[in-house]
């Protein structure tokens, strides 16, 4: 290894070489120089003695060896000149929204092949329009209308409810410390133990449909009246305030930024202390979240029925026009092609470059974000009440009717099954 | 003092008004809400005034006033702020003297009276303390009303910013004939108790008693009033020398008056009728009354009126059981009877015998059957400790815990000797580290008390407030040990990983407590239908939190949740031939079944209609 070759003086060099190349970032330093991966949180990797994201440290050694990269900020979006995006973007999933904190919503596990059997169904009492949450030892977290936070066993079993004075929209993120955290529309964020027990409960100042976004520090980011960053004891970092309420997750871009669509139609980036970085003006309301590429170009969705491809400057890059609202969050396949659906009954595969890939068309609304499994499958909820499952050419797999609507985006587990919420209150667990 | 002259008085009262009294103009009496001193109602409600005497308001004064005049006089009051000043004709010498409301610089108000000598006064004399403003709240204005001839009315009326509720204000009486003086005060307060009626109180003066004296009657009004004509019920307080003396005679008489009626038209078929004057008499009794144990009429320091056991409420009390029994709304018939038992209450035989006959009727609502099991000794149920029965959760099978604890199989319908650990039947938390000790009120209101582990080891973790409530009237803080006791008639029934499961009167909390074992906010109420926190200790409540039993002298409520939220009053057909008291209950978790000690014996019974997914 470099580190442990070089003599005291060059350590220093190197050591400040490092610094200065990973400065603008939210990584915070291990104490001491780390040995191996297993010593990062998250999707780093131990780089120099620092955890780093694997993206970044690619991007300094294309730069570094001279050769043509995907840095973000190139003019190949721009011009419409097709760039192929890196071939098999790592998959690194976190147990929050969308698998992580860059919202692309691909899984490490592989879903059903085949049209799959319903293995169990959990009843709530109201519809559920958040996304369940599989956590490490393979327990499903799901919110509902009805007030309660589920804790489901693999098996089907009830671990335990939690009850709330309001409703849950919002999907569940696993917090540096274990700590179920979710938002309720209560105006409250809270973090559960593993056990149920309650660890902390934070009141903001308007009702928390967004699900909350963990950084790899352990800050925990979520929509309201405005922007929150709260730490893992649930103190307030800082609040930006928006016009109108956040309903979109925040998203965490690989160069510091936060990103969170709004109701009055502006993509927000702020830096990780809160200020305000650029807003564009995205034409409408913003109600999915942004979802950040490998290359850092970030896609979100509007009630103009548009995609829109943003460079890291807040620059457009292009706009995909649909015939409805996108109001879910764009998924981004290990090709890079970006998978979302529409209010205009379709699910679309958009190229990088913004051309059509493939659409499937659908009896209902897709409000569902899309998940991917480990070899590219795509699953997608819609408001005919099927739950689909699409290869990466678009061609249809299988579809299974839940019995209503499907808004909530789906979670993989380990063991291959598919868990989703649907508007006839249950969660719904299906395995081939 | 003859009626002509007080016409006399009056007159020359108006008409003597100057420049100093630009808004004194004659005004019906007003009406007083319990939510404060609404100057709509006194418009809306004027009842008729002493047919000689014209009402004068006094007149409001811009903060900082030391100087004021009177009929060309200049009043001084140094070092207060006069707010208000009513010019009257203290000692009938046909001049004006006035009675005034001023602040001192600490902001503690006053009312003073200032006699005229000649043309000037003399120094102003306090006659008592105003009522102090809510904290956090500003004062609209002071107000003097000279009523009647002999009284004159003091009163508040406060703006609070949103979020903060006015405390209740006292009227305050003086009275201006002979040595002025305060003679009473007069607090209503807003019941607790969710859909009570709105209660209204106001003041008159009429000589009653044929001394020559005016007494101060006050009026007491209930709305909604669903009856026609309902006219308020008036407590008369006569005038005597030592003080104001209460007519005791009310308010029973106006209520045994009413429930005459009430009775009257019973006979000729007026259900209307009965059911409306019955629960007015029942809102007046408990308004006005220390009895009822819900009195929100203060007199001074006094909580309600001493209006001894009242066959009026009994009666009033009977006829409301009978309407909830005829339609088998068992939890409203159990409530009204169990205030019966109270000693404030009078029942005839007669009465008796028709509130056995409605309870009887209450059936149960749905059929179940009835299998009865072995003898059992369990202890004593407590508000803060599991029941000492659970069902399995495949609900074959009954535990009954306890210091011989054993399980029942239900379908060979043996008993076994149980596993170990069934003896403790506290109330831990998810880790069993923390249990309940008890329930108990303290000056913040009504609290669990946690403990480390079994309670063993010294001294309590926290007090986790439950509910809100004042310390009872006159008591210091803290609590005396037996004013602690008081559990508020709350139970718990289980500590789900979020926190405490409490119940009363069919609403459910949840107490939220952390890993720590200290509570983390306010409790919550559970909307109807919720489902509790779970996973729970199964015994009166199901381990899912999908449904808990309560057990009465009656039979059984099951709360059930949503998808099917429902609440069942359960009870097998043979209940009355059952001995004894029960001591315990459970119900499974498909909420089918119930499990119940009555008399030392363990029983089980099942609905017989279609069982609940969950």
């Amino acid at each position: 290894m470099i580190w442990q070759k070089a003599s005291f003086g060059s350590r220093f060099v190197l050591g400040a070489l490092a610094l200065l190349l990973g400065c603008g970032h939210a990584s915070p330093q291990p104490a001491s120089p780390c040995m191996s991966d297993s010593e990062c949180r998250a999707d780093r990797i131990c780089h120099e003695g620092r955890c780093r994201f694997i993206e970044e440290v690619r991007t300094e050694l294309a730069q570094s060896n001279g050769t043509s990269s995907q840095a973000v900020g190139d003019d190949a979006g721009a011009t419409g000149t097709a760039t192929p995006p890196l071939a098999h973007a790592p998959i690194n999933e976190a147990p929050m929204f969308m698998g992580g904190p860059l919202h692309r919503g691909m899984s490490v596990h592989l879903g059903p092949v085949n049209e799959p059997t319903r293995r169990f169904r959990v009843a709530t009492g109201a519809r559920i329009f958040a996304s369940p949450t599989v956590g490490p030892d393979g327990t499903v977290y799901l919110g509902s209308l009805d007030r309660t936070l589920l804790a489901v066993a693999p098996d089907g079993t009830l671990r335990w409810r939690y009850t709330a004075p309001d409703k849950f929209r919002s999907s569940v993120a696993i917090g540096s410390d274990g700590s179920i955290v979710v938002g309720c529309d209560d105006s409250s964020v809270i973090a559960l133990a593993p056990t149920g027990q309650l660890r902390w409960r934070r009141t903001v100042g308007a009702q928390v449909e967004s699900s909350p976004t963990v950084g790899s520090d352990g800050t925990i980011y979520v929509g309201a009246d405005g922007v929150y960053a709260l730490d893992p004891h649930g103190n307030v970092l800082w609040h930006t305030a928006t016009a109108g309420r956040v309903t979109s997750s925040p998203a965490i871009h690989p160069q510091g930024l936060i990103l969170v669509g709004t109701p009055d139609g502006k993509l927000l980036a702020l830096h990780t202390n809160g200020s305000v970085a650029w807003d564009l003006a995205a034409g409408a309301s913003i109600e999915g979240s942004a979802s950040i590429a490998q290359d850092g170009t970030i896609y979100v969705g509007t009630d103009r029925g548009e995609v829109l491809a943003v460079a890291v400057d807040g620059t457009v890059r292009w706009r995909y026009a649909t015939q409805a609202d996108v109001r879910a969050t764009p998924a981004i396949a290990r090709d890079g092609s970006i998978i979302v659906g529409s209010y205009d009954n379709q699910l679309y595969a958009l190229n990088a470059d913004g051309t059509l890939k493939w659409r499937v068309q659908t009896s209902g609304r897709i409000r569902a974000s899309a998940r991917i499994d480990r070899e590219g499958r795509i699953y997608v909820g819609s408001q005919d009440d099927f739950l689909y499952a699409i290869d990466p050419a678009g061609q249809t797999l299988w579809r299974i009717n839940v019995g209503q609507d499907v808004d909530s985006t789906a979670a993989l587990a380990q063991d291959g099954t598919l868990y989703v919420g649907a508007d006839d209150g249950a969660l719904h667990a299906f395995h081939q | 003092m003859n009626l002509r002259r007080l016409f006399f008085l009056g007159t020359l009262s108006l008409a003597a008004l100057t420049a100093g009294c630009s808004s004194c103009e004659p005004t019906p009496v007003p009406f007083q809400s319990e939510a404060g001193h609404s100057e709509t109602n006194a418009q809306q409600n004027t009842p008729a005034a002493t047919p000689s005497f014209a009402a004068v308001d006094g007149n409001d004064l811009p903060e900082g006033t030391q100087t004021f005049s009177v009929e060309g006089s200049a009043v001084t009051v140094p070092g207060r702020s006069v707010r208000s000043v009513l010019p009257i004709d203290l000692d009938r010498d046909g001049d004006r003297d006035a009675v005034l409301v001023a602040v001192d610089a600490q902001g503690a108000a006053a009312l003073l009276v200032a006699s005229r000598e000649g043309t000037s006064f003399r120094a102003a004399t306090q006659l008592g303390a105003m009522p102090t403003t809510t904290p956090g709240c500003m004062v609209n204005r002071y107000a003097l009303r000279h009523f009647s001839a002999h009284f004159v009315l003091a009163t508040l009326t406060e703006t609070c910013p949103e979020g903060t509720m006015a405390m209740p204000q006292p009227y305050v009486i003086v009275s201006v004939g002979g040595t002025p003086s305060i003679r009473e005060r007069f607090t209503l307060i807003a019941s607790t108790r969710e859909g009570a009626e709105r209660a209204q109180i106001s003041f008159r003066a009429e000589d009653k008693d044929g001394d020559q004296n005016e007494d101060l009657l006050v009026d007491v009004q209930i709305t909604p009033v669903d009856l026609p004509d309902a006219a308020p019920l008036t407590l008369t307080y006569f005038d005597r020398p030592s003080g104001l003396a209460r007519d005791t005679h009310e308010p029973e008489a106006t209520l045994l008056r009413l429930m005459a009626e009430t009775r009257a038209r019973a006979h000729r078929n007026d259900a209307a009728f009965a059911a409306a004057a019955a629960r007015r008499v029942a809102a007046l009794h408990s308004t006005i009354c220390r009895e009822s144990g819900e009195s929100r009429l203060r007199v001074g320091d006094a909580i309600g009126l001493v209006c001894g056991a009242s066959a009026a409420a009994g009666s009033a009390g009977v006829t409301l059981v009978k309407i909830a029994a005829a339609s088998n709304s068992a939890r409203e018939a159990l409530t009204v009877a169990e205030r019966l038992a109270n000693p404030g209450y009078t029942l005839t035989r007669a009465d008796r015998t028709a509130l056995d006959a409605a309870m009887a009727q209450l059936h149960s609502d749905e059929d179940v059957r009835l299998i009865t099991g072995p003898s059992v000794s369990v202890v004593a149920p407590t508000e803060a400790r599991l029941s000492a029965l659970a069902f399995s959760a495949d609900g074959r099978s009954i535990l009954v815990r306890g210091t011989s604890p054993l399980t029942f199989d239900l379908e060979t319908q043996t008993a076994s000797a149980a596993d170990a650990g069934a003896e403790d039947i506290r109330i831990y938390d998810v880790s069993h580290t923390f249990s309940i000790a008890d329930i108990h009120r303290n000056c913040e209101g009504y609290a669990l008390g946690i403990v480390r582990g079994d309670g063993l080891a010294v001294g309590a973790v926290a007090d986790a407030l439950i509910f809100p409530a004042p310390p009872p009237q006159g008591a210091a803080c803290p609590l005396s040990r037996a004013l602690r006791q008081d559990d508020g008639d709350f139970i718990v029934l289980g500590w789900a990983p979020q926190g405490v499961v409490v119940t009363r009167d069919d609403k459910t909390y949840v107490v939220p407590i952390g890993e720590n074992g200290q509570p983390l906010g306010p409790a919550s109420q559970l909307a109807q239908g919720m489902p509790a926190p779970a996973p729970l200790t199964p015994g009166a409540v199901s381990a899912n939190g999908h449904a808990y039993v309560t057990a009465s002298s009656i039979g059984f409520f099951v709360t059930i949740a949503a998808p099917n939220a429902r609440r069942l009053f359960l009870r097998p057909s043979e209940w009355s031939s059952l001995p004894g008291e029960v001591s315990a209950a459970a119900v499974s978790e498909d909420a089918m079944q119930v499990a119940f000690v009555k008399g030392g014996k363990l029983y089980v019974f099942t609905r017989q209609s279609a069982g609940e997914t969950h």
